[in-house]
């Protein structure tokens, strides 16, 4: 798929360059020096120049050229490939251009030939390309641009205005792996799905064995159980369904700083990571998965499922933006508003935070007081440091890793699971957390 | 205030920076073509101006003129070596001291030179350059030189050949060709180039 070309510039005429006055000059002040004197030898210098510079101009490029610069494909992952190119539109003209072009990319696109300018020859007719290929290293929204064409032709003897062309806007989804697990949710709803629910039916996996019941189907007696008690017995399975799953995403602290895909993580990587491999693995099982962002923009993104919702969420979560000049006094949005956005009550909900201040403590506190089903997973990198450093910078960075774990503990005190994030293999962990509240629940609701 | 505060050594450090900048963005191949623009320039100034000038004057005027169209090639001192090699190969050639085959050697060392400084003046010594680039650029010199060579041959034989011809006849035949070329050259450059 192509994207669309980004906004196009005007273009401009040929104009000779001074290597053309220069070739010009030297073909004609040796000749005239040569009748001047009366020395032939003298028209050998001249030679070169005249032959040189009209075999240059022999081929004059007959339409203005147009350059333009597109992405191959608007999106690509970590790690993942980007291309670009900036394609010279000059009608029927096969004259050999020099196109130079400089660009400038985000600070995550590593280009292949580096950053800068990058000069190659366009001899086809009609539509002529120069490749721009590199890798994505960090999620986010990238760009690759704003770039600047020059072209010359005839051999540097007439050269074109340098035409300016926009950024060309990249959207680089965080890189999830593939991962599969057996747990179970706590709260299966819906009609189908692959969750053992608390609701007796049909093909599911094995519940209970009971006393026949008038309407039970013949082929769902247990026959042991029936032979060795003399009473009839049948099987009595849960019905299968699929669950809601809502993600929080504490939007409103970053720290660290991040080293790209194959670097130190930030909070935002962590957060970002952690929830794409999330959305990822519960869209792939059929169930629905809504996102909300935790911060002053409480941006939520509708739930649903399959892979048009994991595409939906990964575009979601690549405008995550964390401000961090605001760290300290970001804007927490109130329990009542927050909730509202929580949908459907009875949804698993994951909140990804990294728990820098006591906003995000109260919010798990106050989520977990109202029956909620919830993980928090501490998006907060092992190895972050503080950005200042001084002689009690170490006693204070120890005081306030204690305070902080003392909070996780009280937490975990009230009934909050809290998984710190490991990266990918952190999801199993964190699931094992999930299937203990789904026998929780199932004993409560016995 | 400290030796590091001075003005003179912060000028020094940032000046030190941007070497250190460029050094680390500077391709072999932007390098190259510089590299080819300096040697002929030296080496044409140096053959053309032997003969009139003191060598080792020659040899620093040579150097001077070369870095500057080097570091500059899309300015006037290329013109300006270029120019300075014609004059002296013209002096040289007054005075009878020169060679028809050191003449030779100039006016292609002169082109190469031309040519290189025209090809360095779209591309930075950063600028990595594709290698159809430099074939196109190398065939192109090749040929040129080549056309030159026959021409050049042909230009020679000529007056050995027509030995009965009047002075006069030889300075009309100049002017005309001198007049021929720089009309030539005009027609290609402002004809209105037809459709391929």
């Amino acid at each position: 798929m192509n994207a669309a070309p980004a906004e196009q510039s005007t273009s401009r005429p040929w104009r000779p360059t001074r290597a053309l006055r220069r070739g010009g000059a030297l073909a004609t002040v040796p000749l005239l020096a040569a009748v001047l004197i009366g020395q032939v030898e003298l028209v050998l210098l001249a030679v070169p120049f005249a032959v040189g510079t009209a075999l240059s101009l022999a081929r004059r490029p007959v339409a203005e050229a147009q350059p333009s610069l597109s992405l191959d494909q608007p999106t690509s992952v970590e790690n993942g490939e980007v291309s670009a190119r900036v394609q010279v539109a000059r009608g029927d003209d096969r004259v050999p251009l020099l196109c130079v072009v400089n660009t400038e990319v985000s600070e995550w696109i590593r280009l292949r030939h580096g950053a800068g300018h990058f000069a190659s020859l366009l001899r086809e007719a009609d539509t002529s390309t120069v490749r721009l290929t590199g890798t994505a290293k960090r999620w986010g929204p990238q760009r690759i641009g704003p770039a600047t064409v020059r072209l010359s032709a005839c051999d540097g003897l007439l050269v074109a205005e340098r035409t300016a062309l926009p950024a060309a806007p990249l959207s680089v989804y965080p890189l999830t792996d593939m991962f599969d697990s057996e747990e179970m949710l706590p709260r299966a709803s819906g009609v189908s799905g692959i969750h053992r629910s608390r609701r007796p039916g049909t093909d599911g996996e094995l519940a209970d064995v009971r006393l026949f019941q008038v309407g039970d189907r013949l082929r769902r007696i247990n026959w042991r159980v029936t032979q060795r008690t003399g009473d009839i017995h049948v099987n009595s399975t849960l019905s299968e369904r699929d669950a809601d799953v809502v993600l929080v995403l504490d939007s409103r602290h970053e720290a660290g700083v991040s080293g790209g895909v194959d670097g130190p993580d930030s909070v935002a990587d962590a957060t970002v990571r952690a929830a794409a491999a999330i959305t990822d693995y519960y869209t792939r099982q059929g169930d629905r998965v809504a996102l909300v962002e935790f911060g002053a923009r409480l941006r939520r993104l509708r739930a649903g499922t399959g892979r048009r919702q994991l595409l939906a969420a990964l575009e979601w979560l690549v405008r995550l933006d964390i401000d961090v000049r605001n760290v300290g006094r970001a804007y927490a949005p109130g329990g009542r508003l927050f909730s509202t956005v929580l949908q459907p009550p009875g949804a698993l909900v994951v909140v990804l935070t990294p728990m820098l201040d006591a906003e995000s403590a109260n919010m798990l506190a106050v989520l977990v007081r109202t029956g909620r089903s919830m993980v928090a997973v501490d998006t907060l990198p092992e190895r972050i440091r503080p950005a200042y450093h001084g002689p009690w910078s170490p006693a204070g960075a120890r005081l306030w890793r204690l305070e902080r774990e003392n909070i996780i503990d009280r937490l975990r005190g009230v009934g909050v699971p809290v998984e710190p994030w490991r990266g990918r293999g952190s999801l199993d962990q964190m699931l094992r957390h999930v299937s203990r509240l789904a026998v929780t629940s199932r004993v409560l609701a016995r | 205030m400290s030796v590091g505060d001075h003005v003179l050594v912060r000028r020094f450090r940032y000046y030190a920076r941007r070497l250190d900048a460029w050094a680390r963005r500077v391709t072999p191949v932007g390098l190259a073509v510089r590299a080819v623009v300096w040697l002929t320039g030296v080496a044409a100034l140096v053959i053309a101006a032997a003969p009139v000038v003191n060598p080792v004057g020659g040899l620093v005027l040579a150097m001077v003129l070369a870095s500057l169209a080097t570091g500059w090639p899309g300015t006037i001192w290329v013109g300006l070596l270029e120019f300075a090699a014609v004059a002296a190969l013209v002096v040289a050639v007054g005075q009878g001291v020169v060679s028809l085959v050191e003449v030779g050697l100039v006016a292609a060392l002169l082109y190469l030179h031309h040519t290189t400084a025209a090809l360095a003046a779209q591309v930075r010594t950063d600028t990595l350059l594709s290698a159809a680039v430099l074939r196109h650029w190398l065939a192109r010199a090749g040929a040129v030189l080549g056309v030159s060579v026959v021409v050049g041959a042909g230009i020679v034989a000529l007056p050995a050949t027509q030995t009965d011809w009047p002075p006069s006849a030889y300075i009309l035949v100049g002017v005309l060709a001198a007049t021929a070329a720089a009309a030539g050259l005009a027609y290609l450059l402002l004809r209105r180039p037809e459709s391929a």
